[in-house]
């Protein structure tokens, strides 16, 4: 952090200094000096406040220094004239200064991406780079014979080292620098080829930045066949390999996921291939034309070019596809699997269900993940409506619009840009298996509500069977054994018949009236008159104050039914489990609908579990085309409320 | 006869006990479920044991579960089993091995004929309810054999189904035993069984016959 703030005041006062003395002349020099230096020291700046340990930040600073040192060199004799001594100094030990800016810019790379050098071969190659540009820079300072133009006058202030040395060092060291050369870009190559997928692409964004290199030798021909000049075209390329170099590694190691770098190498690559053929088309035909028709060969060139423009331009799109395969292979297989199996779907030869597995297949990713989410719920399930199992961190939204309709989980490797692009490629087939999903399940639900209303009925007529067989039909079966007992001891003389009689009308009476609970529980028969007078006697017959209030009337007997058994249900609930002390009953009709709401006092807790009697409501609830809430918090009391769709008032 | 009852019922236990006891016979325990059926009729040794199917403890068939048990560790005891409801399953299994009656508990209404069942049972026969052999041959009745059988022949045949002596047959059906002995004879050849004149011998065969074609 220290460093690459004093980087910037160095720079920054040094510009500041040299705005105060120089001529205007001078003052586009020092904005394109303060862009050249400040971009790369920015970097580090940004680089060093992420990671404080990592070298790289100074390194960078370093590289924005030297463009501040080198520029300011330029513009130095113009403004110092008067200090002799030190610019005689300056220009010797300047000699060789240009091999400094190969060493700022090759250094940061052996650092990048951690800040360290990570290995031995990186630790010997700084040492060799080092090295040799020291040796350099020595001889350049010392050789014997005058200096380079247009120094040629300056004096040797630094020394002059025999003239045998000296050539046996230039042979010595400048061979080197390509050799550094091409061992710092096997060792970049070798570095990127055992990253893993995250340190890849940081990489790539080194490789974005190198690409420049090559546009910028497109852009020196097309500039050369234009206009017959490359110079300021050079220059300018050479100047944003410079600048972009910092700056996208920067990127690399802040922001490796700022945006798709493969994409942007990939239609970079297109459309270079694509104005290079442009390009050696346009040349060819000046060459031609100009031997074969001499007059108006650019004219001739440039028509030619057009027309091969015009003719090449359907070609462009293959040239992307192509290239795209070669550099850019997921997102081409994602694409394409996606727009297949949509294909398929739509003329009915697929399920829109298999694009997990298509989408597997294609990212060669097993534990490639689609989430759908469930219209108007937070649940994330898979296509067949089971629970998503839990996703990697490794996600993103698959979205409609505004609406996040899933999500697309998929192995690291995957950058989060491309993740982003097929999800959104996805998302009308995502859509489509969502809503085939929440239709499935709510036929699955009505099915189940159906066999649950069904068992229902059939352990309601298995209870019933028990007690008429152990209650009143036993009581029955015993009387007539009493009776029977009675009859046979008559003739003995001695039996008190009126008391056996007494007895037996007494077992009667109680058969009598088990068999009226056992048929009021079959369906009360209070309902005959209305609802009203049913929920008046059923309220009459509990232990807590119930108030009830009833503005419905002329309802359909089911829906009548219905609405008793959900209070009826909702009240023993609360008085068995919630200790209340007070329910209020409310039945309204209205718009369509009637509705039942139970609310008390109680601790509340209610669950509707299954098997338990609120589960068999909203079963005999849903029955009705109507729904149940439940609303019970801890100590808040129940709310129970029925739904349901009524056709009158 | 020394007799246990076992029924969770009190109420028609005692009945039943009292019923027993005016008839002359011995009711040596009263017990109210299965796990008590068992104890007793180890300690007490009876002749027959009247059992209902619904009991405690688990509340479902303990009665014919534990009827089965005491059947395996004391062959002789005569079992009578009572139940509220027609429940083909456990009759016919046990009543083919003799020494078992199998009625609705309200045969015992028909104090007379109850006790003669209860007798038939101790002395080796079988007793199968009206309305369990009315289901069996009724389920059949559609059926080849039974097909060529005249009616005549299929109410004998209910009848020999329920444990009855060709005496009893007659009397039910006020005809001689001569014309019983016809019919038995007739209906045996029918259905391809050999006729016998041991009474529950006759009954294996038709609820071997039964069972063997269902």
């Amino acid at each position: 952090m220290a460093v690459a703030v004093l980087t910037a005041a160095v720079i920054l006062s040094a510009f500041w200094l040299l705005s105060r003395s120089l001529s205007p002349s001078h003052a586009g020099l020092v904005a394109l000096a303060l862009l050249i230096g400040g971009t790369p020291a920015a970097a580090g700046i940004l680089v060093t406040r992420a990671q404080p340990a990592s070298r790289l930040g100074p390194l960078l600073a370093l590289l924005g220094l030297l463009a501040a040192v080198v520029l300011t060199g330029a513009v130095a004799p113009d403004v110092s004239t008067g200090h002799g001594t030190a610019h005689a100094y300056l220009t010797a030990a300047g000699q060789g200064d240009w091999i400094l800016v190969y060493v700022v810019v090759a250094v940061p790379l052996l650092y990048f991406p951690e800040g360290r050098l990570r290995s031995r071969a990186a630790r010997l190659l700084l040492a060799a780079i080092l090295l040799d540009a020291a040796l350099f820079m020595v001889v350049a300072a010392t050789a014997p014979g005058p200096f380079l133009p247009p120094d040629q006058l300056s004096p040797h202030v630094l020394g002059t080292m025999p003239a045998g040395l000296a050539t046996a060092l230039t042979v010595l060291t400048l061979p080197a620098l390509p050799i550094t050369l091409i061992a710092l870009t096997a060792h970049l190559i070798g570095q990127y080829s055992h990253s893993d997928s995250h340190r890849r692409r940081q990489f790539r964004w080194l490789g974005l930045a190198a690409a420049l290199l090559p546009l910028t030798l497109l852009a020196t021909w097309l500039s050369y066949a234009v206009t017959g000049r490359a110079d300021v075209v050079l220059a300018i390329g050479l100047t944003a390999t410079y600048l972009a170099l910092p700056a996208l590694m920067a990127v690399g190691v802040l922001r490796p996921e700022l945006f798709d770098v493969d994409r942007v190498i990939s239609s970079t690559a297109a459309h270079a291939a694509f104005t290079a053929a442009l390009l050696a088309v346009f040349t060819g035909a000046d060459a031609l034309a100009g031997t074969v028709l001499v007059h108006s060969a650019p004219t001739v060139a440039v028509a030619a070019t057009a027309l091969i423009a015009v003719l090449l331009a359907p070609a462009r799109a293959r040239v992307q596809r192509g290239i795209d395969r070669w550099l850019y292979p997921a997102r081409k297989a994602a694409y394409a699997a996606i727009d297949r199996l949509h294909g398929k779907t739509l003329s009915a030869h697929a399920r829109p269900e298999q694009l997990q597995h298509r989408l597997q297949e294609a990212l060669h990713d097993d534990g490639l993940l689609v989430g759908y989410l469930i219209p108007d719920s937070d649940e994330m399930v898979d296509s067949d409506g089971r629970p998503l199992a839990s996703t990697e961190s490794h996600s993103v939204d698959i979205s409609m619009g505004t609406e996040r309709i899933g999500l697309l989980s998929a192995r690291p490797a995957l950058s989060v840009e491309l993740l982003r692009d097929i999800a959104a490629r996805a998302a009308p087939l995502v859509e489509l298996v969502r809503l085939r999903v929440e239709l499935r399940r709510a036929l699955n639900e009505a099915d189940q509500s159906r066999s649950r209303l069904l068992r229902v009925g059939y352990e309601e007529r298995a209870r019933l069977e028990r007690d008429l067989h152990d209650g009143a039909q036993q009581r029955l079966v015993s009387l007539g054994m009493a009776l029977r007992l009675a009859q046979r001891r008559l003739p003995r003389g001695g039996l008190d018949v009126s008391g056996v009689l007494d007895a037996a009308v007494t077992e009667l009476a109680t058969a009598v009236s088990e068999l009226r609970r056992l048929a009021h529980g079959i369906r009360p028969s209070c309902l005959d008159d209305g609802l009203v007078p049913a929920l008046s006697d059923l309220i009459s017959s509990t232990p807590i104050p119930i108030t009830l209030q009833v503005t419905a009337s002329d309802l359909d007997q089911d829906l009548e039914t219905t609405a008793y058994y959900v209070a009826a249900e909702a009240i023993t609930n609360a008085i068995k489990h919630a200790c209340p002390r007070h329910i209020t009953l409310d039945v309204a009709a209205g718009q369509g609908q009637l509705r039942v709401r139970i609310s008390d006092d109680g601790h509340g807790r209610a669950v509707p579990r299954p098997g338990s009697g609120l589960a068999g409501l909203a079963d005999r609830v849903g029955a009705h085309g109507g729904t149940l809430a439940i609303d019970s918090g801890h100590g808040h009391g129940t709310v129970v409320e029925a739904v349901l769709p009524c056709a009158s008032s | 006869m020394r007799i246990v009852i076992a029924e969770d019922s009190a109420l028609f236990r005692e009945g039943l006990a009292s019923l027993l006891t005016d008839a002359g016979h011995d009711v040596v325990a009263r017990v109210a479920d299965a796990v008590a059926l068992v104890e007793a009729v180890r300690t007490q040794r009876p002749d027959l044991a009247i059992i209902d199917v619904r009991m405690p403890p688990d509340g479902t068939d303990d009665g014919a579960r534990a009827a089965r048990t005491l059947r395996e560790n004391h062959p002789d005891l005569a079992i009578v089993l009572l139940s509220q409801h027609i429940e083909t399953a456990h009759s016919v299994n046990l009543v083919s091995e003799g020494r078992f009656g199998y009625l609705l508990k309200d045969r015992v209404l028909d104090v007379d004929d109850f006790l003669d069942t209860l007798r038939r049972v101790a002395s080796g026969g079988s007793a199968l309810d009206p309305e369990v052999v009315a289901r069996l041959i009724g389920a059949r009745s559609q059926e080849a054999p039974f097909e060529s059988l005249t009616p005549r022949e299929r109410d004998v045949l209910a009848l020999m189904a329920e444990g009855r002596t060709n005496v009893g047959i007659a009397r039910r059906l006020w005809v001689s035993e001569r014309t019983v002995e016809t019919h038995v004879a007739n209906l045996m050849i029918k259905l391809g069984l050999e006729s016998s004149d041991e009474d529950h011998r006759r009954v294996l065969a038709v609820l071997a016959f039964l069972d063997a074609s269902r």
